[in-house]
């Protein structure tokens, strides 16, 4: 059989020719891959195992289509000479190629115990990357929840912050080291000495301080800032790690307290009782200006000491301790006064009230004192009995007077009249003046009497006190072995008194001290100004005259130095007990005050205050001048409810020569003066009593019979010395005033003042 | 020393063309003449053989189951049966009678195909059959290589 030989020449051609070109892409696709990953020693034995084929099929293909290009190329003979070497060129790529081979397992080995190798140290990177992250969780979990921290470099700039950190400073988060910090919050401390960054920075080791810092809404808030030291893995700083703890509200609150601290102290402070608060072992630790003023102790050196050192009662028992006090007394109620030593030696009066102070365990941790002066209130109590005592008598006085006043009239008018008809140089007329005087000092006793009922006003007018000390004084000592001395202060205000009154009150305190001093002696009489700025229990704020007699007598006993003002008590045997009480009441009822100072032995001081009239009065009262008794003449009605009354006055008038219209209430009076006046026989005075029982009274009867003749004259008369009419009867139409009793010759002086 | 290396290796480039293109005897050594360039290219086909074997089964043994190695491992197998066939070729090549190839103008145009062994030596020589194929294999193992990264 012949087979053709074509076949196998074209495949030998087209065949090299593929093979060639698929090595070629082999080569190229192995280079690609190879590339991928050079580092692979693997593929990088497969890309040179590959290369190894690459070379042989290359070499055998360029072999064999050399050969078929020369042989058909009748050049035969060159490959003959070439062929040798393509041969020994392709066999060499064979054992380059089994060479290789060779190395497959060795490589494959290698390979895989650096991929194991690989993955293990892959594995351990995952796991190590994993515990990185989950350590990384947590510390950002930690630092989340923790108080605001930052990081930031020796440049001011923050290179990182938690979450509260930005909570804090929320628009103008900017880690990376893009803004500064003190851009990110500003505050006191940025950019000064006290900055951590420039402490930390100047080697310190830790800066902890407190600073204000502005919020992202502006408000400020207070932080303590810690700050230490962030070093890089040479152990340089390069920073510093900064914690905010965020003491806003402790600060307000601490300031509160603090306030509310001062206002407490302020509070007890202010407060008018005094207060010490005491540790358990009775130390003070806390005493208020009242205590300090009661005591005497000023706080500086009352704190420290033990409480009985500064609250120093009389009375107490040995080895007293707060305890005494709180079993003593009870927890809150105030005890009796108490007599209590200031450190000055003088004693004060103080009632106390003493309690534990308990912690919120009901622990005592301490006890409170609280105290007052209560000298000023017992002296205020005492006045107000006195007062009582003098109102009680006064009451009595006036309801006797009027009626006593009338009979005394009776008496005294008769006894007048009878001394006139008898003369004086009848037997009788002796016994007639004895009674008078008798009378007369009835009549001093009853107007005594009077000047204690309430209600009535002194008949007062300006006046230099002076001169009615001086003639009081004056007419009280003539004849005494006692003499006064006058301290008189330059510019003295005058007074706004009643004359008599006053003149009464020097005479009874004189009188008192002349009779202390039994073998004589000197009255220094002191008169000055005197300001009172604020109000008192005694004294209104105001001007007054301020009046002192100072004796050298025996002094008063302190047991009956709280008596003297009492009605009705006397240490003399001849003396009423009603002189001092009298004052009293005199100065009372001229806004005054009256008070006394005694030492047994050396003396008593009486001092009395008279409100001034605001003005220098140098000149003395000048008594009006009474015109010369007149004799009667025309007709003077009396209008008196007393039938004896009405009797004796028209005796006593018609005995001076006028006559007498009787009338015995106001409607009566008014009826008579009508119907003289249609007669045409005027009524020249009229005399009303100012108290009509029953009937209308001289205060009504004068307005309305001065509605008939405007230019009538009427006196009123009264047995109430101290009605505010007798003061100021102009003001109520009256022309004069008369007391009751009076005598003729008072009468007849008056009337003829007011005929004048 | 960096610079030294390819000094070197292009110094010893031209030694080794020299060498070849202008043998000299030598000698003092053994000659090398006649049939031993036969025996020593069938020799570096055995090897090549072993080698592919020895890959092959050290392959396997890895078991290496991505894509692309199972074309690689077809790509041996072909290039194995390949170096099969030529080695079959070339020890044939040498007992073929030169008688049963009919030549027109210098060259080879028939052979008389007288028995099995003549047929057997005539598919030795259209190799490319399976040459080409094997490295499209090739090909396709690293195509598969490279896809995969």
């Amino acid at each position: 059989m012949i087979f053709s030989w074509n076949p196998v020449v074209i495949v030998d051609i087209v065949g090299s020719i593929l093979t060639l070109a698929i090595a070629i892409l082999c080569f190229y696709n192995s280079l690609l891959w190879y590339r991928q990953k050079p580092n692979d020693i693997f593929r990088h034995y497969i890309f040179l195992l590959t290369l190894t084929f690459v070379l042989f099929a290359v070499s055998r293909s360029f072999g064999h289509l050399l050969k078929q290009l020369l042989s058909y190329s009748d050049l035969s003979n060159v490959w003959m000479i070439i062929s040798p070497y393509s041969g020994s060129v392709n066999t060499v790529t064979f054992v380059i190629v089994a060479s290789f081979s060779l190395y497959f397992n060795r490589l494959q080995k290698v390979h895989n115990e650096v991929e194991e190798y690989k993955s293990g140290l892959e594995r351990l990177v995952e796991e190590r990357t994993r515990q990185l992250e989950k350590v990384n969780l947590t510390l950002e979990t930690v630092l989340d929840s923790a108080n605001p921290i930052c990081l930031v470099n020796l440049d001011f700039e923050i290179l990182k912050a938690n979450k509260a950190y930005y909570e804090h400073w929320p628009e103008k988060m900017a880690d990376g080291g893009v803004l500064k910090c003190f851009e990110s919050r500003p505050g006191s401390g940025c950019r000064t000495e006290s900055c951590p960054v420039n402490l930390i920075g100047q080697g310190m080791d830790e800066v902890v301080e407190q600073f204000s810092k502005e919020l992202s809404n502006g408000e400020m808030a207070e932080f303590i800032i810690t700050a230490r030291p962030f070093r890089d893995i040479n152990d340089k700083v390069v920073g510093i790690v900064e914690s905010f703890q965020d003491i806003t509200v402790q600060t307000h609150a601490a300031k509160e307290m603090l306030a509310e601290r001062e206002q407490l102290n302020v509070t007890l402070r202010s407060i008018g009782d005094g207060v010490i608060t005491t540790d358990t072992d009775g130390v003070i630790v806390l005493i208020n200006k009242a205590a300090e003023e009661v005591t005497g102790w000023p706080q500086a050196e009352a704190v420290g000491r033990q409480f009985y050192e500064v609250f120093d009662l009389l009375d107490k028992s040995p080895g007293y301790k707060v305890e005494d006090l709180i079993v003593g007394v009870g927890s809150t109620s105030r005890s009796a006064p108490k007599k209590l030593l200031k450190k000055d030696g003088t004693l004060v009066l103080v009632s106390e009230s003493v309690a534990l102070i308990r912690d919120m365990d009901s622990r005592a941790i301490g006890a409170v004192l609280v105290f007052s002066d209560v000298t000023q209130k017992i002296k205020t109590d005492e006045e107000l009995s006195k007062v009582a005592k003098l109102e009680s008598v006064g009451v009595l006085a006036g309801g006797i007077a009027h009626d006593f006043n009338n009979i005394l009239t009776a008496i005294m008018g008769n006894i007048n009249l009878a001394m006139i008809r008898v003369g004086p140089e009848s037997e009788i007329y002796k016994l007639l003046s004895s009674a008078e005087k008798a009378s007369a000092r009835a009549k001093n006793l009853t107007q005594q009497l009077l000047t204690f009922s309430m209600g009535g006003e002194p008949i007062k007018s300006i006046a230099t006190i002076q001169e009615i000390i001086k003639d009081s004084a004056e007419f009280v000592l003539c004849g005494s072995n006692v003499q006064c001395e006058y301290a008189f202060g330059e510019d003295l205000w005058a007074v706004e008194v009643d004359t008599g009154q006053i003149s009464q009150v020097i005479q009874n305190i004189i009188l008192n001290g002349s009779a202390s001093m039994a073998g004589g002696g000197t009255i220094t009489v002191n008169c000055t100004n005197h300001y009172n700025d604020k109000d008192t229990f005694f004294l209104k704020a105001g001007q007054y005259v301020k009046v002192s007699f100072v004796d050298q007598g025996v002094g008063i006993p302190a047991d009956k130095i709280d008596k003297i003002f009492d009605p009705f008590f006397t240490t003399k045997k001849t003396g009423s007990g009603l002189g001092l009480a009298i004052s009293h009441s005199i100065i009372k009822n001229h806004d005054g005050h009256i008070e006394v100072e005694s030492k047994l032995g050396v003396g008593s001081t009486f001092t009395f205050y008279l409100p001034a009239s605001g003005e220098v009065h140098q000149s003395s009262a000048k008594q009006e001048l009474v015109p010369n008794n007149v004799e009667g003449e025309g007709r003077i009605m009396i209008m008196d409810d007393d039938d004896m009354i009405r009797e004796l006055v028209g005796n006593m008038l018609e005995s001076i020569g006028f006559g007498a219209v009787l009338a015995r209430d106001g409607e009566e009076a008014i009826k008579l003066y009508l119907e003289s006046k249609e007669k045409d026989e005027p009524i020249v005075a009229i005399i009303m009593d100012l108290t009509i029982p029953g009937g209308m009274g001289g205060k009504e009867a004068v307005q309305e019979i001065l509605k008939i003749d405007p230019e009538v004259k009427v006196i009123v008369a009264s047995g109430y010395s101290n009605d505010p009419i007798l003061a100021d009867y102009r003001d109520y139409g009256f022309s004069a005033a008369m007391i009751k009793p009076f005598k003729l010759q008072e009468m007849r002086e008056v009337v003829s003042l007011v005929l004048a | 020393m960096t610079v030294r290396k390819p000094v070197i290796a292009f110094c010893s480039l031209v030694f080794l063309i020299v060498t070849f293109l202008w043998p000299a005897a030598a000698l003092a050594v053994q000659g090398h003449g006649g049939a031993e360039g036969l025996v020593a290219h069938q020799i570096g086909h055995g090897l090549f053989i072993l080698g592919l074997s020895y890959l092959f089964y050290n392959i396997k043994l890895a078991r290496f189951n991505k894509p692309g190695w199972f074309e690689f491992k077809a790509f041996l197998w072909m290039l194995f049966l390949w170096n099969l066939l030529t080695f079959t070729g070339h020890l044939m090549k040498e007992f073929v009678d030169s008688g049963k190839f009919a030549k027109i103008a210098g060259h080879v145009a028939y052979m008389s195909i007288d028995g099995p062994w003549d047929l057997l030596f005539y598919l030795t020589r259209l190799d490319h059959l399976l040459l080409v194929p094997a490295f499209f294999l090739l090909l396709l193992a690293l195509r598969k290589w490279r896809g995969q990264a």
